[in-house]
C-alpha cells in the first residue's frame, strides 16, 4: 500500500536523464534511496495536485494517508539499522541544515541547491541542470574546490537543452538563470566563459543550420538589446530618481512610495509600463492630458478626438465665429471680455470664461476639416471625456485589482504570520541618515510592544456589556459625525446660495467660498483623527480606515452639495432661452434635494430667497467650472501657506525644542493626512473634467510644483512619522478609496447627462431637453436599429440570462478559490505530518548512533530484512528500496510475514519518551 | 564620472550587466561610489578586497543594523572582505529588479547569525535585539516573541529553515518594497 504511494512520487520527478546516465554508474543503486529523500524537502513543491488529492485528499482519505505513516517508519527502521551511518550521510547530507558540515560542502551544496528548491506559487519549477545536480549531490557528489563547482554547474547546465537551445529563449533563460545564481559574481563570470564557449562551439559544430535561421536568431536577439537598452535608458533617466532616493533615504520607503505614487509623472508612463512602478492617478491624469493634446495632431485623421478645436486648427473662420459668438453670450459675465484681471488667476472668471477651461466655450459645431471629414464638436467633446474616464477607470481598476490580490487574498488564508511580517519586513534598507535610523528602531520597538500587548489582550475575553458599551459608543460618535457632515453639507450650500445672489461685481467675493471648503477639508480630517482616538478602536489600523472613510466622505458631501447646487440652478424648468433667471421657481428643490438630512429648513430658506435678485449668468456649467477653478488654486495656495508656516514654526521653535501637541502636529510628515490631500485633488479633477476640460493640465502643474515644495519640507524641516506605515495594505485602500470616488463622480455625470436640461451654452446646447439627447442625432439615420437593440437588450428573458451567466461565474470563481483554500489546507497538513515524521527520524537515527536504542529483539529485525550474512552492503538497502519505490511489485522480502515493527516501535518510542 | 567608463572594457561591462539586475549606467555610478568610499586611485584591479570598515562607510550600510552580516554573507571569500564585484553582487539583490526569491535567500542568511543553516532561537533573538536598537525589549517580552515566531512558522521545531523563510515571504508583501536600496 505505501509503496504504491510513494512509487507515483516519485515518477514525478523530472531528472535529467542523459546526465543521471552519464554519471550513476558506479552508485547507481543508491539513487532510489536518494531519491526517497527527495520527496521531502524538494519534491513536495512540485507534485501534481492530482497525486496529493488523490492520496490524501479530505473525503476519508486523510485516514488512508495516516495509515501509511506507520508502515512507512517500518520501512525507515529496517533500514535504519542496516546501516545507520549510510542512512544518516544519504538523509542530511543534501538538506545540510540540521547536521554541521565541513564547510566548504555546505557552501558547495546547501547554498545552490537550496534557491531554488521551494517555488511556492510560482509556476517555476526547478530546471533540468538543477535537478541533475540535486541527483548529483544524493549520490554523495560534492566538488571540493571552487573550480570543481563551477565546472560542475557548467556541466549541468550544459545538459539541459532549454537553456542550451539555440535561440533568442534559450539565451534568454540562460541569463535569468545566472542571474538568480545565489554565487559571487567572480563565478558566476567564469561560468558565464565557460558555457558561451560551449555554446559556441556548440554552434560551429552545427554550422549548417541555415542561413535564414541564423539570421532570425540574430534579428530577435537584437531587437531584444533594443528593447533592454532602451528600457534600461529610461529606467535610469526615470523623472526626479535622484530626489526619490534622497527621500528614501532620510524617510523609509514609505514616504518614498507617497511620493512615487503620488506624484511620478509625465513620461514615465508613456515610455515604460513598468510593472513595478504604480500607475498612479496622477500618471493617468498626464496621460488623459497627452491624449487630449496629442488628438490635437490626430484630429484631421479621427473624428472623434478633439476637445479644443481652435487652438491649432487651421479654421480662422471657426475661430472669429467663435468669438463673435462668445461676445454675444459674456454680455453678462462681470468683466469685460477681453481684459484680463489680476485677480482673475484667482477666480478662474473673467477673462478666463472665453478660453478653452470652460464647458461653455465649446461651441455645437460642425465643420468639415478637410474636404469630406466631418468634425463634430459635441461628439469629440463627449467622447475625448469619456475616454479619458475609461482610461481612468481601467487603471486605477486594474492597479486596485492586483493590489488586493497580492496584499489582501493571499494573505488572508495565514492570518497567523502577523509576527514573521513585523520581523522579518520591518527593517528599511534603505535608510540612510542617522536620524531616521534611530526612528525606526524606535517606532519597530513600539510596534512589536503593541502587538505583543494586543495578543496578551485577545487572550482576556471580553464580556459582553463591555462590548456592548464599546459599540454603542462607536455608533454614537458616527451618528455625530454625520450630523456634522449634514450641517457642514448645509453651510456651504447656504454659503452657496448667498453668494450667487449677491452682487458679484467683486471678485474676493467668489473667493470666499472655496477658502472656507478648503480650509473645511484641510482640517476637519485632523479633528476627526483626534476624534477617532476616543473611540476605543484597539488596532492602530482601524483608526487609520475610520478616519479615512470620515474624511472621504466628507470630501464627497462638499464636492456633492457644490454639483448639486449647480446642478439644481440648471435643472429649473425655465423655458426661456437666453438670459434666464434661474432661481425663480420655488417647487422644485423637492425633488432635487441631495444633502440627506435637513432639507425642511432649508427648502424655507430657499423659500425666502426666492424672491431675492436673479442670478445673470446663464451657462451655469461654466460657473461650476470655475468654481472647480477656484478649489484647485485656493487649494493650491492654502497648501503653499501651510508650508511656509511650518517653515517659519520651525525656525522659531529651533531654539527652544518644546515638544507639544502642535509641535507634533505641524512637524510630523503624516503620510495618510497628505495622500487624503492627493484624493482630493484627484477627485476635484474628476468632477470637474467635464465642466473644466482643460483641468488635467492645472493639476498636472500644480502637483508638479507640490513634490518640490514638499520634497524641501519634508528633507529640511520635517520629521518621519512614528506610526509604522504599512505601505502594502493601506496603499490599497488608498487606491480603493480613489476608484470609489472615481465611479460616484461618474454616476454623477451619468445623473445629470440623461436627466439634466441643457443650458444654453457649450458643446450641447442646441439638444433638447438632456444632453444625452445629442447622441441620438449622431444616430439619426439608423434610430430604428438602435432601438432594436436597446428593446431587445433590455428584454427580461436576455437580462436575467445575462445575471444568469454571471452568477455562475461568480459561484465558479467562488468554489475555485475555495478548491484552492482547501489544497493548501491539506497542504499544510502534509508538511505537518512529513516534518513530525522527519523530526521523529532525527531522533532515531541519534538514538541509534549513540547506541542507546536497544532494537526489540533481534529475530524481528531478522524476519524484517534479509539476515546480514556479511556486513550490510548496499545490496540489502537497495533491495528494500527498490521494494519501496517499484510499483506493485512484490519483492521476496514482502512475501515472509509481515513483520510488526511498527507496534514494537511504536512501544518502545512512546516508552521512550515517557521515561526521558 | 566621466572618466570611470575608461575603467571598464566594453566586455567587462556587457558581463557585469548580462549577470546582475543592474543597468549600464548604474553600475558606473556604483564604481565611481566604490571608488569614493575605498578613496584609492589604482583603478585597474577590481578584485582588490577591502575590510568591513572601509564599506560600513557607505550611507545605505552605516545605519543598517545588519551591516555587519551583509558584508560577512556578499563577501565571497567569507571573510568579510568585499571587492567591487561582491559589492556589484550586493547592488543586484538589493535591486528593485531583483526576484523575491533571490533577496529572501540573502536575506535568510543574513538573519541567520551564527550560520548554522536555520533561523533558531538565538538568531531571531538578535534580529529583534538588532531592530528594535538601544531601546531593547525587555528579556522576557523578547522570549515571548521569539516564542510567538516560532510558534507561526517553525514546523518542526528546530529553527526556520531556508525554504520555510522563503515560503513565508512570499506572504509579506512589504518584504520586497523593504529589503531594497538603490545607489
Amino acid at each position: 500500500m505505501a509503496s504504491h504511494v510513494y512509487a507515483v512520487e516519485v515518477e514525478d520527478i523530472p531528472l535529467n536523464e542523459v546526465n543521471y546516465e552519464q554519471t550513476s554508474s558506479s552508485d547507481e543503486d543508491y539513487s532510489h534511496v536518494h531519491l526517497r529523500r527527495a520527496r521531502t524537502d524538494v519534491h513536495l513543491s512540485q507534485r501534481r495536485s492530482q497525486d496529493s488529492i488523490r492520496y490524501h485528499s479530505y473525503n476519508g482519505r486523510e485516514h488512508h494517508l495516516q495509515h501509511t505513516l506507520p508502515s512507512r517508519h517500518e520501512e525507515i527502521v529496517t533500514m535504519a539499522h542496516t546501516s545507520v551511518e549510510s542512512i544518516e550521510m544519504q538523509f542530511y547530507e543534501p538538506v545540510g541544515r540540521r547536521v554541521r558540515f565541513a564547510d566548504d560542502e555546505c557552501r558547495g551544496s546547501g547554498e545552490l541547491l537550496s534557491t531554488h528548491t521551494l517555488h511556492y506559487g510560482s509556476e517555476h519549477r526547478p530546471s533540468a541542470w538543477f535537478n541533475t545536480m540535486i541527483a548529483r549531490r544524493r549520490r554523495g557528489v560534492s566538488p571540493n574546490t571552487e573550480e570543481e563547482a563551477v565546472d560542475e554547474i557548467a556541466e549541468a547546465m550544459v545538459g539541459d537543452e532549454k537553456l542550451m537551445s539555440d535561440d533568442v529563449d534559450g539565451e534568454l533563460k540562460m541569463r535569468e538563470t545566472l542571474r538568480e545564481l545565489t554565487k559571487p559574481l567572480r563565478v558566476k563570470k567564469e561560468l558565464r566563459r565557460k558555457l558561451t564557449a560551449r555554446r559556441s562551439s556548440h554552434r560551429s559544430a552545427a554550422q549548417t543550420i541555415s542561413r535564414i535561421k541564423y539570421l532570425k536568431y540574430s534579428i530577435s536577439m537584437w531587437w531584444y538589446k533594443l528593447r533592454q537598452s532602451v528600457r534600461d535608458t529610461v529606467h535610469d533617466y526615470s523623472l526626479w530618481h535622484k530626489e526619490l532616493k534622497e527621500i528614501e533615504g532620510t524617510f523609509g520607503t514609505g514616504v518614498g512610495s507617497y511620493f512615487r505614487c503620488g506624484f511620478l509623472l509625465t513620461p514615465q508612463l508613456l515610455a515604460h509600463a513598468r510593472v513595478n512602478d504604480p500607475p498612479s492617478a496622477n500618471n493617468t491624469a498626464a496621460l488623459v492630458f497627452l491624449v487630449n493634446d496629442g488628438s490635437e495632431m490626430i484630429a484631421s485623421a479621427m473624428r472623434v478626438s478633439d476637445s479644443l478645436p481652435n487652438t491649432n486648427i487651421a479654421d480662422p473662420s471657426l475661430t472669429s465665429q467663435k468669438s463673435d459668438a462668445d461676445d454675444a453670450d459674456s454680455s453678462t459675465s462681470y468683466t469685460d471680455n477681453g481684459q484680463f484681471g489680476a485677480l482673475d488667476w484667482l477666480t478662474g472668471a473673467g477673462w478666463f470664461n472665453n478660453t478653452e477651461l470652460y464647458y461653455g466655450t465649446y461651441l455645437n459645431r460642425s465643420f468639415y476639416l478637410v474636404t469630406n471629414l466631418w468634425y463634430n464638436i459635441p461628439e469629440a467633446y463627449f467622447f475625448v471625456i469619456l475616454l479619458a474616464y475609461i482610461i481612468y477607470f481601467i487603471a486605477i481598476r486594474h492597479r486596485v485589482n492586483a493590489l488586493y490580490k497580492n496584499n489582501y487574498i493571499d494573505i488572508e488564508h495565514d492570518v497567523s504570520a502577523t509576527f514573521v511580517r513585523k520581523v522579518f519586513s520591518s527593517w528599511d534598507f534603505s535608510i540612510t541618515e542617522r536620524k531616521a535610523a534611530k526612528l525606526k528602531h524606535r517606532s519597530i520597538y513600539n510596534e512589536l510592544k503593541e502587538l505583543l500587548q494586543e495578543f496578551l489582550n485577545e487572550e482576556l475575553e471580553e464580556d459582553f456589556w463591555s462590548k456592548v458599551i464599546g459599540w454603542s459608543v462607536k455608533f454614537v460618535f458616527w451618528v455625530i459625525i454625520l450630523t456634522l457632515l449634514g450641517l457642514l453639507g448645509w453651510a456651504t450650500y447656504l454659503m452657496l446660495d448667498s453668494d450667487i445672489n449677491k452682487d458679484i461685481g467683486n471678485g474676493f467675493n467668489l473667493l470666499v467660498y472655496p477658502l472656507i471648503v478648503t480650509c473645511i477639508i484641510m482640517f476637519v480630517p485632523s479633528v476627526f483623527g483626534l476624534i477617532v482616538k476616543f473611540e476605543g478602536y484597539k488596532i492602530q489600523r482601524h483608526r487609520i480606515y475610520v478616519t479615512l472613510m470620515r474624511t472621504i466622505l466628507l470630501e464627497l458631501t462638499v464636492l456633492g452639495v457644490l454639483v448639486g447646487f449647480w446642478f439644481m440652478q440648471a435643472t429649473d424648468p425655465v423655458p426661456s432661452t437666453t438670459e434666464t433667471p434661474v432661481t425663480t421657481d420655488d417647487d422644485q428643490y423637492d425633488d432635487d434635494d441631495d444633502d440627506d438630512d435637513d432639507s425642511g429648513e432649508f427648502i424655507s430658506e430657499k423659500l425666502r430667497r426666492a424672491a431675492g435678485p436673479e442670478k445673470n449668468d446663464d451657462c451655469w456649467e461654466t460657473s461650476l467650472g470655475q468654481e472647480f477653478y477656484r478649489l484647485l488654486i485656493i487649494d493650491f495656495l492654502i497648501a503653499l501657506v501651510m508650508h511656509l508656516f511650518t517653515l517659519m514654526f520651525f525656525v522659531a521653535t529651533c531654539k527652544n525644542t518644546t515638544k507639544g501637541k502642535v509641535h507634533q502636529f505641524l512637524l510630523e510628515f503624516d503620510i495618510s493626512r497628505n495622500t487624503l490631500h492627493l484624493i482630493y485633488n484627484q477627485t476635484l479633477l474628476w468632477a470637474g473634467l467635464f465642466f473644466c476640460p482643460l483641468s488635467p493640465l492645472i493639476v498636472l502643474l500644480k502637483i508638479t510644483i507640490m513634490f518640490y515644495i514638499q520634497k524641501f519640507s519634508v528633507l529640511k524641516v520635517l520629521r518621519p512619522d512614528e506610526r509604522p506605515w504599512r505601505a502594502a495594505q493601506t496603499e490599497t485602500v488608498f487606491f480603493a478609496l480613489t476608484l470609489v470616488s472615481l465611479v460616484l463622480a461618474v454616476m454623477g455625470y451619468g445623473f445629470i447627462l440623461f436627466r439634466g436640461n441643457t443650458s444654453s451654452c457649450g458643446p450641447f446646447q442646441n439638444h433638447e431637453p438632456h444632453y444625452i439627447d445629442f447622441l441620438w442625432d449622431i444616430t439619426q439615420s439608423n434610430e430604428q436599429i438602435i432601438l432594436v437593440i436597446i428593446s431587445w437588450i433590455l428584454k427580461p428573458g436576455v437580462v436575467a440570462g445575462i445575471l444568469g451567466i454571471l452568477l455562475i461565474l461568480v459561484y465558479c470563481a467562488k468554489s475555485m478559490a475555495e478548491g484552492r483554500a482547501e489544497m493548501i489546507k491539506v497542504l499544510r497538513r502534509q508538511l505537518e505530518l512529513e516534518v513530525r515524521d522527519r523530526a521523529f527520524l532525527l531522533q532515531l537515527t541519534e538514538k541509534y548512533k549513540r547506541g542507546e536504542h536497544k532494537v526489540a529483539s533481534p529475530a524481528q529485525v531478522r524476519a524484517a530484512s534479509p539476515p546480514p550474512s556479511t556486513s550490510v552492503g548496499p545490496h540489502e538497502l537497495t533491495q528494500r528500496a527498490s521494494f519501496v519505490f517499484s510499483d506493485n511489485k512484490v519483492h521476496p522480502a514482502d512475501s515472509a510475514p509481515r513483520p510488526r515493527h511498527f507496534s514494537d516501535y511504536s512501544d518502545s518510542h512512546s516508552l521512550d519518551r515517557y521515561s526521558s | 564620472m566621466g572618466n570611470s567608463k575608461s575603467c571598464f572594457s566594453e566586455e567587462e561591462l556587457q558581463d557585469y550587466e548580462d549577470l546582475t539586475y543592474l543597468t549600464r549606467k548604474e553600475i558606473l555610478l556604483a564604481w565611481s561610489r566604490w571608488m569614493e568610499l575605498v578613496q584609492c586611485q589604482d583603478s585597474s584591479n577590481k578584485s582588490a578586497r577591502y575590510p568591513d570598515k572601509v564599506i560600513h562607510q557607505l550611507p545605505e550600510l552605516k545605519h543598517n543594523p545588519f551591516c555587519e552580516r551583509i558584508t560577512r554573507v556578499f563577501s565571497s571569500e567569507h571573510d568579510s572582505r568585499m571587492s567591487f564585484e561582491d559589492f556589484l553582487d550586493l547592488l543586484s539583490v538589493m535591486s528593485d529588479k531583483a526576484p523575491l526569491q533571490l533577496k529572501a535567500f540573502y536575506a535568510f542568511h543574513i538573519f541567520d547569525f551564527n550560520e548554522d543553516k536555520s533561523l533558531d532561537r538565538d538568531d531571531l533573538g538578535l534580529v529583534v535585539d538588532k531592530l528594535t536598537g538601544d531601546s531593547g525589549l525587555l528579556p522576557e517580552e523578547k522570549e515571548k516573541l521569539v516564542d510567538k515566531l516560532l510558534e507561526e512558522t517553525d514546523l518542526d521545531g528546530g529553527g526556520i529553515s531556508e525554504e520555510e523563510f522563503k515560503h513565508l515571504l512570499t506572504k509579506c508583501p512589504d518584504f520586497i518594497h523593504s529589503f531594497r536600496f538603490s545607489i
